[in-house]
């Protein structure tokens, strides 16, 4: 990132954004080349046969209570996950204790498979939206305090000792300089919590739904209906890209000056 | 609470009693304060000089309390220091301001601290407002650190720290990493600023021409571990820039006579 970025014209920003989707575009028309060229909707639909898959979806109103439970169910798990979580890093970075306590807990648990999980969430919370919630919960935390954790550990100390000659409490210290120095890798760690949400979320619901994007896929399998499977994971795909911008967005205006830092 | 006059009819600030610091603990530990015994008057303008490394900013640390002594104790009046206080403010070298914060939220941090409240300090605005035009830095006040240059953070760094007028303020090479005419500017300005607030200052550096400028009396810091090497009172008046001829003059004696101290400070460790 350049320092003309946060000062560039519209057109800058639309070459920009023109020039981010070469890709997807490249891999879009190989997508195509390659279905038509197959000529097999069962084993690869063509961009077309995908779209009208969409738009029956959308007509019958599926794609919306999909759409709505699975973004609520990632949502309620990435809030969860992030309002535990930071403070949980916070405190860790900060306090020995705390670190001692809850260090080697999250190391131990850390590395279990969350997918795993899901049959137990599923026999303690029932089929609904807590079970899979909790997977969420369970996944996305790790990244949001881990990375709390190292931007507390990386606060220089110079800024601690200003603060507490200043005259500080550790109260004050931990709001007004540890958590705004901070901010910008909770940033990275929530950006991180939102892709493992989805990605869990999405299992979860391959295993027992009844509704939900990741439900859909599973059920379309079982119809051959290879177009919906492919609409399902498209869904998935741009609303996992749009949180993610939208979170990048918010962290640059929250942390303008870690990235102006940086430049 | 201070105590009482010592022998120049003053009032002692700051008082180093067989003050010790090592860091570490073994065969690798290093002692950088061997025995420092040192008084601290308020009003004056002590410079603690000395060669890199020599501890004298560890120090400046021990009197801000953000250090604890090994052996020995500081005091301000009569009472320990055991942490960092408010009534000592300090100016790092490299400014350390927030770099999210505003150069008026900066400057007003310590104001909205519980600290200061209970002290019940008024007129809050009015305090920020006064800084931000004596140091310059009205047209500043929205920046934030990252727009600003060398010069300008360590001015809004100095603004932060007199903000809660602290009793004394202790100064770690705060012009250090600036370049030569900034310096010269900035170090005018807290000459003015000392004469014009009476506020104590100590001051570390290790320029010669610095401590001679600023100083009303120098204390020369030994090689490590750092031991007070001389004492020297600067008979001058306190702002300098008045370059008449006996004037110069008196400058180059405290100049030369400060380079020798440092020599035989270099000499004695190597021996």
């Amino acid at each position: 990132m350049s320092a003309g970025d946060l000062r560039a014209t519209s057109w800058q920003w639309a070459g920009r954004a023109l020039a981010q989707s070469y890709s997807v575009v490249l891999v879009l028309l190989l997508w195509e080349v390659l279905a038509r060229a197959l000529d097999n909707t069962l084993f690869l639909p063509g961009v077309g046969a995908v779209m009208n898959a969409l738009g029956e979806l959308a007509r019958s109103g599926e794609l919306y209570t999909d759409l709505a439970s699975s973004t609520w169910r990632a949502l309620c798990g990435f809030f969860i996950a992030s309002a535990v979580g930071i403070p949980l890093g916070l405190v860790m970075g900060w306090f020995a204790r705390m670190d001692d306590f809850w260090g080697s807990l999250i190391s131990l648990s850390f590395p279990i498979p969350k997918i795993g999980l899901i049959p137990l969430f599923i026999l303690w919370l029932g089929i609904g939206d807590t079970s899979k919630i909790a997977v969420v919960v369970a996944g996305a935390i790790y990244p949001v305090i881990m990375n709390t954790y190292s931007g507390v550990k990386g606060t220089p100390r110079y800024l601690v000792w200003s603060a507490q000659t200043l005259g500080a409490s550790t109260l004050e210290l931990l709001h007004k300089v540890i958590f705004p120095h901070t901010l910008p890798f909770i940033f990275a760690g929530l950006r991180l919590a939102m892709g493992i949400a989805w990605i869990l979320l999405f299992a979860a619901e391959m295993v027992a739904a009844t509704s939900g994007l990741g439900f859909r896929i599973l059920y379309a399998q079982r119809l051959l209906d290879t177009p919906v499977v492919f609409a399902s994971l498209a869904m998935i795909a741009v609303l996992g890209f749009a949180f993610d911008r939208l979170l990048y967005y918010l962290s640059r205006y929250a942390c303008d000056w870690y990235f102006y830092r940086n430049v | 609470m201070t105590v009482p006059d010592n022998a120049r009819g003053t009032q002692v600030v700051l008082q180093c009693r067989g003050v010790s610091m090592r860091f570490g603990k073994g065969p690798r530990s290093t002692l950088a304060l061997e025995d420092v015994d040192l008084e601290v008057a308020r009003g004056e303008f002590l410079v603690l000089l000395g060669p890199s490394g020599c501890g004298k900013s560890t120090l400046l640390y021990l009197m801000a309390g953000l250090l604890l002594p090994t052996t020995g104790g500081v005091m301000m009046g009569g009472e320990i220091i055991r942490g960092p206080s408010p009534r000592r403010g300090v100016v790092f070298q490299d400014f350390a301001l927030f770099p999210w914060l505003t150069v008026a939220d900066n400057i007003r941090f310590g104001l909205h601290l519980s600290a200061q409240r209970r002290q019940g300090a008024s007129d809050g605005e009015q305090i920020v407002q006064e800084l931000v035009n004596t140091m310059g830095l009205t047209e500043f006040q929205r920046h934030k650190p990252h727009q600003l240059s060398g010069g300008m953070r360590q001015r809004v760094a100095i603004a932060r720290t007199l903000a809660p007028d602290p009793e004394v303020v202790l100064m770690d090479e705060p012009f250090g990493s600036l370049d030569a005419q900034t310096r010269a500017a900035l170090q005018r300005e807290v000459a003015a600023l000392a004469q014009r607030t009476g506020k104590t200052i100590v001051f570390v550096t290790h320029s010669i021409e610095e401590a001679a400028l600023l100083a009303s009396r120098v204390v020369v810091v030994s090689r490590r571990p750092g031991r007070i090497q001389r004492v020297l009172p600067v008979p001058m008046p306190r702002l300098r820039w008045n370059w008449k001829a006996d004037f110069a003059v008196e400058y180059l004696r405290v100049v030369s006579d400060l380079e020798a101290a440092l020599a035989e400070s270099t000499a004695g460790s190597e021996a």
